[in-house]
């Protein structure tokens, strides 16, 4: 598995894809260098830049970042394989098929993974520049948390969308519709139906200023939104991830793929 | 028997001196794209065109909206209906355009159809009035013929020409809007599938409205921040268009220059991007 | 390695892509012949497990294809498509390509400079393969295919858009390889190309086996079909007198001026068979004789008609 793995870390690597990703990624530190520069500005209006923190790494990390890059290359481990008609190469080595299904989903994980992290450990640490070592060490273990919680939520969109990818040709708007869609409006409403979402389970790990009672963001609600309890919400979003595996290895062992003629 | 001529014979009719040929690109690509997905897309978009419709009667057939009270408020057929109207379908609006722009000028990209486009006589302004007028077809289906339907069934179901005198001002209205929103989020969806693949176009469109509206979010405390947002600007336009409250603190011309402003960028841009050949390094 | 197709079909949806193919390629060269849309690269695919049969099967060394991924070390594929990880260069894609077979990186090294020089690849191999032009291309997805010596060689149009000097350079590999003991088969519609490289053929049209096996028999076997003979002696009037003596000769022309005549028979194995005799018999000198049917355009005509 080593081999398969190194080659599409390399493929990723060497691709465009990795260029926006970046670009995705550094979004965000610009952003938060902009609010650095500005802070003389923000204070007048009665902000202070490292109590952005929290809204930067839930907004821009949790519920833009992630779903963004989750999206687009989950959707494109199967799919550009077949759009691009590279897959014949793959399938033609002496691997079975679910082993680059695993392989390619796992490549993009750390990679992307590696990118989102280093993305979110810069912009805290620009956020607490002015604060110092100290103010930096205060909120380390909300930023470590965050950092889990990202991977974690990677760990499980990616196979979705991959499985999703495998399967139809318009993954990506499967995957915008259900990001931006269903999970924007599932998520805020009481009841059960937000168990069905991937975005509530990472709301219910997320560090606990986000969180009821707290003077979070979820205080902002009109409606009080019970949260999943921590080892709950892992072992759901590892099974999601797991059957998201499962899933898109199926698919690519029992599918035939027709490829396009040019 | 006859016997034909099987050579190559050449046209010997008369050719227009200025063939639209905007409109032959327009044409074939909504044909293309009048697929399983679109169909789809435009079903769901016809829900709250359903939904504002029962409305229609039912406030109607009240007559009066104060006897409901608080609720009347928000069932009223006026101004803020069409507009609200509009605002719903947003979502759905950019799932169309996602599926209709994303692949447009990103396949004719990677299948190196520019060149056969630009060896026929098609200019820069026809291939993009085309392909923009794809989008505004389908988005147009979603929005203001909706729209417009809406407002011909309160005509007729209101039975009195009052509401044509007080409201005849609102096609215009919802054709000036709906106009606007296609230019700026049809500009950005060319802009963005002429950078990358389709799939990267799709991410990118989502990636750029959202980001917008995500930073407005975080700096709330400061309304002008709003400016960076395309839909807040666009919300801040249509509610000029129909006459409402604004639902920003920021001024409605500045968002009117930033979307005039953006839709020339996508322009330029677009310029520098769409070209016959592509220097591989 | 033998490879066997049992009553294999394929169809999608109401469109049939092969239907009841049934044969047996052992070692050495064997050509995929038809016309675009036969069904040539479907077969291919069903041959190197990338397409589920919907009836029948197809074997590799006695093993089904499908799903069978051991089966795929002895198996190299050279798709039709120009497809490619465009952002990788020759070296990196043949190497990871081959590395995917588990050789060390150390073989997978040696092997990756062995396939690059064989495809005349080396002086490119760095460069990225965006960059190629067609015909390098064509090279480099060929060097990927052999690069783990396969026992079995599949080659959709391996030849498109090759130069000529790059045409002649993969012929005599493919013919090389056949020598050595590989099973090669090579699909093309370009009939002169297929008959540069072998003498065995299976043709397909419609999805259909319309012939399989020596070029030379399959012409024999259309005996329904006159045959042309092209005969240049010294004594042209004699011999176009005496053959039209012969039920089976259809007709003759000749060319005094050049001493050439052109019988056209019925019965080709009678005819070749009685040619010596008369010869001797009457004292004629032959210099040269050939058939302009009997190459494989001929025959494809014929048979596709």
């Amino acid at each position: 598995m080593n081999q398969e793995i190194r080659f599409f870390i390399r493929n990723l690597i060497k691709s465009r894809r990795l260029f926006w990703a970046v670009l995705l990624g550094l979004f965000p530190v610009v952003i938060t260098l902009v609010l650095l520069a500005a802070r003389p500005l923000l204070e007048d209006r009665d902000i202070e830049v490292f109590r952005l923190y929290p809204q930067i790494s839930f907004f821009l990390y949790l519920h833009f970042l992630l779903p963004m890059t989750a999206v687009f290359t989950g959707s494109a481990v199967i799919g550009e394989e077949v759009e691009d008609q590279t897959l014949p190469y793959l399938l033609i080595r002496p691997i079975p098929k679910w082993r680059f299904a695993a392989s390619k989903i796992l490549a993009n994980l750390v990679v992307l993974g590696c990118i989102l992290i280093l993305s979110l450990f810069l912009c805290y640490t620009v956020l607490h520049l002015p604060y110092g070592l100290s103010g930096w060490l205060d909120e380390s273990g909300q930023l470590a948390r965050s950092m889990g919680v990202l991977l974690l939520g990677l760990a499980a969109y990616l196979p979705l969308f991959s499985f999703l990818g495998s399967l139809f040709k318009k993954a990506v708007l499967g995957g915008l519709l259900f990001t931006f869609g269903w999970e924007n409006l599932i998520a805020y409403l009481p009841g059960n139906a937000k168990l069905l979402t991937v975005v509530h389970y990472l709301h219910s790990l997320y560090p606990t200023f986000f969180r009821s009672n707290s003077g979070g963001i979820l205080d902002m609600l009109p409606i009080k939104i019970t949260m999943t309890k921590d080892i709950v919400a892992i072992f759901v979003l590892l099974m999601i991830s797991a059957a998201g595996f499962f899933l898109t290895a199926l698919v690519l062992t029992v599918r035939e793929y027709r490829l396009e003629r040019e | 028997m006859p016997v034909y001529d099987q050579n190559y014979r050449p046209w010997e009719g008369r050719l227009l001196e200025k063939p639209r040929t905007w409109w032959v690109i327009a044409r074939t690509g909504i044909r293309l794209l009048w697929q399983r997905w679109m169909i789809a897309l435009l079903f769901f978009a016809s829900f709250p065109f359903i939904v504002r419709t029962v409305q229609i009667y039912f406030m109607n057939r009240v007559g009066d909206a104060s006897k409901l009270g608080d609720l009347g408020k928000n069932l009223d057929i006026d101004a803020g209906f069409f507009q609200g109207f509009l605002k719903n379908q947003e979502f759905i609006l950019l799932l169309i355009l996602v599926t209709a722009g994303a692949g447009l000028i990103a396949n004719d990209r990677r299948f190196k159809a520019l060149q056969i486009y630009f060896s026929r006589p098609v200019s820069f302004p026809d291939y993009i009035c085309g392909k923009w007028l794809i989008l505004a077809f389908y988005g147009g289906l979603a929005t203001c013929i909706p729209a417009l339907l809406l407002f011909i069934i309160q005509w007729l179901l209101s039975g009195s020409e009052a509401f044509l005198r007080q409201f005849f001002w609102i096609p215009f209205s919802v054709l000036g809007f709906s106009v606007t929103v296609l230019l700026v989020l049809g500009g950005l969806m060319l802009l963005l599938s002429s950078i990358s693949s389709a799939r990267g176009a799709a991410v990118l469109f989502f990636a750029v409205i959202w980001f917008g509206e995500i930073l407005r979010k975080i700096l709330i405390r400061i309304p002008e921040l709003g400016l960076l947002s395309l839909q807040a600007n666009l919300r801040q336009v249509g509610s000029v268009f129909f006459g409402t409250e604004r639902p920003f603190e920021f001024s409605a011309v500045w968002a009117a220059v930033v979307l005039a402003a953006f839709v020339a960028g996508c322009i330029l841009a677009l310029r520098m991007r769409v070209r016959p050949t592509e220097v591989v390094k | 390695m033998k490879v066997e197709a049992r009553h294999l079909s394929k169809w999608y949806g109401q469109v049939i892509g092969v239907n009841d193919l049934d044969f047996e390629i052992g070692p050495g060269v064997t050509g995929f012949l038809g016309p675009n849309g036969a069904g040539k690269s479907t077969l291919l695919k069903l041959m190197t497990g990338q397409l589920k049969p919907s009836k029948g099967e197809v074997l590799v060394g006695g093993e089904p294809v499908w799903n069978n991924y051991k089966l795929n070390r002895n198996i190299g594929y050279c798709p039709e498509q120009d497809a490619f990880w465009k952002f990788l260069t020759g070296r990196e894609f043949v190497g990871s390509l081959v590395a995917m077979h588990g050789f060390s990186s150390e073989e997978s090294e040696k092997r990756t400079v062995r396939a690059l020089e064989t495809a005349g690849m080396t002086e490119h191999a760095d460069k990225k393969i965006g960059g190629y032009s067609k015909g390098m291309r064509q090279r480099i997805k060929l060097a990927q295919a052999f690069a783990h010596d396969p026992k079995v060689l599949f080659l959709d149009e391996p030849l498109n858009g090759m130069d000529p000097v790059g045409r002649r350079d993969t012929i005599e590999f493919i013919k090389k390889a056949g020598r050595d003991g590989g099973t090669v088969i090579v699909s093309s519609h370009i009939l002169h190309e297929v008959e540069e490289m072998t003498d065995t053929i299976l043709l397909i049209n419609h999805g259909r086996q319309l012939a399989h096996g020596n070029i030379f028999e399959i012409r024999e076997l259309i005996d329904t079909h006159p045959l042309q003979v092209t005969i240049r002696c010294d004594q042209v009037n004699v011999l176009t007198q005496k053959l039209l003596e012969f039920d089976d000769v259809l007709s003759v022309q000749f060319d005094r001026e050049k001493g050439q005549l052109t019988v056209e028979t019925k019965k080709p194995r009678d005819f070749h068979a009685r040619l010596p005799d008369l010869v001797l018999k009457h004292g004629i000198k032959i210099h040269s004789l050939w058939s302009p049917d009997e190459n494989l355009e001929a025959v494809f005509e014929y048979l596709v008609r």
